[in-house]
């Protein structure tokens, strides 16, 4: 058993530090009380205050431990119980580091602990941060090697820095040419982290909710021309049902694809890739209208696409949309009834109004929906805050209030409609978001939700209606952030983002980073999804022989660079002195004359003074500084000897060295 | 513990060893080429594939590129470690000097020269001969470096240690990269010394006589001499010497007209072993007496004499007596 040197000791100690912050959020806090204190009894022992303690110290610590393991995680066995006990382990094994095997245990579990990090963070910082805390530990393990009297604490960082240093291209070869399989088993995720977006059902006053947040929804990139605002409609789920107080999803059928949903229509499709942010719910966003499902999911009943697992992580997909569409021209019956639902007596005020718009307009459907925005564009107001509603809430708002958000128009246009007999229901999505010029890709925000209207007409489908754009025109024009800024609800819960928007350089600013994120989830976080066309476009065709050779000779030059460095021999940092003398002797040695293997300085000086009677001078001073040097011990006599050199460098450079 | 951590025993490393031992001559001066240099990974390095194999599974269970990240950057890491373990024995130069000899069942020392590769570390080097006690060093700011290592000597006559095993795990104890080196050094082993109560008196050659050892007695004693360089502390007066009067040796009348002679005849006990140590150790204490003597065994008589070379030949004959004569 190799006893570890004090040197090591402390890089441990570096290395433990370094792999237990990130996780310092989540951790309980009795678990990094023990991380501090034992380290700190290490070091008491370490500085020879502390005696080593007896077992039944050591014993106590274990078992309260997994007493207050199994006390905190007493239902979860996620990845956070695992990590914890894993950093327990690691922090009652500080106390016992004597032995390189001690060491060796604490740092490969160090190693997978920090591999565990990304589990709970991901971004650009984390990744640099593991990269220092891995230089840290390949330090700290390279420590333990080391001769345990060399008290050198910068070696094992200079040797880190040099593994490390040659093994990121092997990293970056094999990131890009691994194949990413699906999880093998089913994990428990992280389930702690609160997400925000639309949920399945809404309540008039739920979107405007979302307006307070600036959280990012989706990115999406296109393949063509991107689309103009006013076409930006992502739906992400559609409300058939109501019950006099909210909108929500119709259980029967929508949840499942029972037949495909006839789409047609003569435009190219629009294909797009979006990198959707983590939600918790299985709802994706699609534009208007989705022609096929992204993998891993299906088309709803309402054309909207569906997940078969909730987004627990963020992930990207493909899709595509047709701009211009008829969808499903024929209604049956039983859709019919679905879409014309409305509770049982309620809203008597609203049903009046609709029944008499429908005798008025005779047949014209499109009439009704006009009368309906002529009726919202005169009287109401589109507002973040609107009031409370109470009873029949329909009524409430078109006849009282006259106040109210995207969700109350979608939701009074859909009543109006079915109550004229019109099939109808709202659709809820985002609407708009922020095109980033130079990265061309279109930033989505969880304040650009929005709600919307379809109503169906025979033969022509499902139409598009947006009762906001009849109130607020600007708001399906702009870009949300730019029409409420004025608005104090508007990104009431994050104000820093409110500042933001006031100053130019900032927004540039904010702009810059978002790209750069952009660019790490899209390459980095959701690489699976870039894959198969980087691939393409690095060998043109993936086949086995043409991947194996992209693999193959990164990796061979890589080695044979490394070989090169590591085997050819570096120049090791040299005194001054032997480095002017070398290229004083190389000029001889040029010009015809060697130094003999066993002449010293002096005699070879004297040599050459005769065969170089134009620096005789020189060479004398050269051949007395070096006796100087060698016998008289005189501090100066390196200073001197070496400028002599120089001086006979100098002279020596105006002698012609023949040709 | 894989097997590229175990010390050569009867089996496959061992053959596996004479093979490559055998694969090159005899040298006095070896230089570490990656012809003879084998690197496998150690006990540790498989648990660092272990770990690997435990990262890549997070990394998939999960999705999570980063941790694929880490996993092929620990890979990185595991397979430029190859080069760097190679590296650290590669260049390294071994140069065979010389066997000090021993007695019987002490050390006997090996001098090795280490020369560095140009421009190069080397950084725990780990030397033993086979069994032997192994000894790490490291040649970085010095780039020559002189050695002693020690090997066992269990039997008397010519010691060959065997190959010399070289070897490194630096820097991170993933690999372990070594060479065996067949040096062609020998040791002499001398008999072990065991004192015996007196020799027997021997029969001188041509009927003179002869004692073993003459007894000191006062009439003997002539006075006293500067101490010189080189005395016998033996003869040393140390009560002068507490005296504070300064280092001397006394002199004794000389044993002039008598000749000693260690004569393997006239030890009639005990086997060949326990004679020979005998005699050995007769042998040092006539010469740390500075007494000439002479030594007769079967087939070989070396006329008395004193002086460190006459300790010399003695002692090679009788480390040799029974053994080939090997050279």
């Amino acid at each position: 058993m190799k006893q570890l040197s004090r040197a090591a000791v402390l890089w441990q100690l570096a290395a433990f530090f370094a792999t237990l912050a990130p996780h310092l959020s989540w951790l309980p806090f009795w678990l990094i009380a023990l991380a501090i204190i034992t380290p700190g009894i290490r070091l008491m022992i370490y500085s020879g205050r502390w005696p080593l303690p007896h077992w039944s110290v050591k014993l106590v610590l274990v078992l309260a431990v997994i007493g207050g393991l199994l006390l905190t995680f007493t239902r979860e066995t996620g990845m956070a119980a695992t990590v914890s006990l894993l950093i327990a382990g690691l922090a009652l094994k500080m106390i016992e580091i004597y032995h390189r095997r001690d060491a060796l245990v604490l740092l490969y579990v160090s190693l997978f602990v920090s591999g565990t990090a990304f589990l709970f963070h991901q971004s650009i910082l984390m990744a640099l941060y593991a990269l220092f805390n891995l230089v840290l530990i390949i330090a700290a393990l390279n420590s333990i090697y080391q001769d345990p009297l060399r008290n050198d604490w910068l070696r094992p960082l200079k040797r880190s820095l040099r593994l490390l240093g040659f093994a990121l291209p092997l990293m970056l070869v094999l990131f890009i040419v691994f194949p990413r399989i699906g999880p093998l088993w089913s994990v428990p995720m992280n389930q702690n982290a609160a997400r925000s977006g639309l949920s399945d059902q809404m309540a008039p006053g739920d979107i405007s909710r979302l307006t307070r947040s600036n959280d990012l929804a989706f990115r999406a990139t296109f393949d063509g021309a991107v689309p103009p605002p006013q076409q930006r409609y992502w739906r992400s789920m559609v409300y058939g049902n109501y019950d006099g107080r909210t909108w929500s999803r119709v259980s029967r059928g929508d949840q499942f694809r029972l037949a495909d949903v006839e789409l047609i229509s003569d435009a190219t499709p629009l294909a797009y890739e979006v990198v959707f942010e983590a939600s918790n719910n299985p709802w994706l966003v699609a534009l208007d209208q989705p022609s096929a499902a992204p993998a891993g999911s299906f088309l709803t009943k309402g054309n909207a696409p569906l997940r078969y697992r909730p987004v627990d992580r963020r992930i990207s997909y493909q899709s595509s949309a047709l701009l211009d569409y008829r969808l499903q021209p024929d209604l049956t019956d039983f859709d019919r009834e679905i879409y014309l639902q409305l509770p049982e007596g309620s809203d008597p005020r609203s049903r009046e109004l609709a029944e008499r718009w429908r005798q008025e307009s005779g047949t014209d459907d499109a009439a009704i929906v006009r009368r309906a925005f002529e009726l919202f564009n005169a009287e109401f107001t589109y507002t973040l805050t609107p009031p409370q509603l109470s009873g029949d809430r329909v009524d409430a708002f078109l006849f009282d209030s006259r106040q109210g958000f995207c969700g109350h128009f979608a939701g009074a246009l859909t009543f109006l409609l079915r109550s004229a007999g019109i099939p109808a229901r709202v659709v809820a999505g985002y609407q708009g978001g922020e095109w980033n010029e130079r990265e061309a890709y279109l930033t989505v925000r969880q304040y650009d939700a929005h709600a919307w209207v379809e109503y169906w007409q025979q033969d022509e489908g499902w139409i598009r209606v947006d009762p906001t754009a009849a109130v607020a025109p600007e708001r399906v024009s702009q870009q949300a952030d730019q029409l409420f800024a004025d608005d104090p609800a508007f990104l009431a819960d994050t104000p820093m983002a409110r500042l933001q928007f006031g100053n130019a350089w900032m927004l540039d600013i904010r702009r810059q980073i978002d790209a750069l994120n952009f660019s790490w989830n899209r390459w980095v976080l959701n690489y699976q999804g870039q894959q198969m066309q980087l691939l393409k476009d690095l060998l043109g065709e993936v086949n086995l022989t043409r991947l194996a050779l992209l693999f193959i000779v990164p990796f061979v030059l890589v080695m044979a660079l490394v070989a090169w460095i590591q085997l050819g021999g570096r120049r090791r940092p040299r005194d001054p002195l032997e480095r002017a003398l070398e290229r004083l002797l190389d000029g001889f040695a040029k010009r015809g004359y060697r130094r003999e293997s066993r002449e010293s300085i002096q005699a070879f000086s004297k040599r050459m003074a005769s065969d170089f009677p134009s620096m005789a001078g020189e060479l004398r001073a050269l051949a007395n500084c070096d006796e100087a040097v060698r016998y008289a011990a005189r501090p100066d006599g390196r200073k001197a000897l070496l400028a002599a050199i120089k001086a006979c460098y100098r002279a020596l450079k105006t002698i012609k060295a023949p040709a | 513990m894989f097997w590229a951590d175990r010390k050569p025993g009867f089996s496959l490393a061992q053959r596996l060893r004479n093979w490559s031992v055998r694969r090159f001559p005899r040298n006095r001066t070896v230089k570490l080429t990656q012809k003879r240099i084998y690197i496998l990974p150690t006990g540790a390095g498989l648990g660092f594939c272990v770990l690997l194999l435990l990262l890549l599974l997070l990394a998939i269970n999960y999705e999570n590129n980063l941790a694929y990240a880490l996993t092929f950057l620990l890979a990185g890491i595991f397979v430029v470690s190859i080069i760097h373990t190679f590296g650290n024995l590669a260049g390294l130069q071994v140069s065979a000097q010389a066997g000090r000899p021993c007695f019987r069942g002490d050390k006997a020392g090996f001098s090795l020269q280490l020369t560095a590769a140009p421009k190069r570390d080397h950084e725990q080097l780990s030397l033993c001969w086979e069994g032997g006690v192994a000894q790490t060093l490291d040649l970085t700011e010095e780039r020559m470096l002189q050695v002693e290592l020690a090997c066992d000597a269990a039997e008397r006559g010519w010691l060959d240690p065997g190959p010399l095993l070289v070897e490194t795990r630096f820097p991170l104890g993933l690999f372990r990269a070594w060479t065996w080196i067949d040096t062609g050094l020998k040791a002499l082993v001398y008999p072990r010394p065991v004192s015996c109560a007196a020799p027997p008196a021997g029969g001188g050659e041509g009927g003179a006589e002869v004692t073993g050892i003459k007894s000191r007695g006062p009439e003997d004693f002539q006075g006293l001499a500067r101490f010189e360089k080189g005395g016998s502390l033996n003869q040393v007066a140390w009560k002068v010497y507490a005296r504070g009067q300064g280092l001397h040796l006394k002199q004794y009348a000389g044993t002039v007209s008598e000749e000693i002679w260690l004569d393997w005849e006239s030890w009639h006990n005990g086997t060949v072993e326990e004679k020979l140590s005998g005699i050995c150790f007769w042998a040092l204490e006539f010469h740390q007496r500075e007494q000439p003597y002479g030594l007769r065994l079967p087939g070989l008589i070396l006329a008395p004499a004193s002086g460190e070379a006459q300790r010399q030949r003695v002692l090679k004959a009788l480390a040799l007596y029974g053994r080939e004569q090997q050279e």
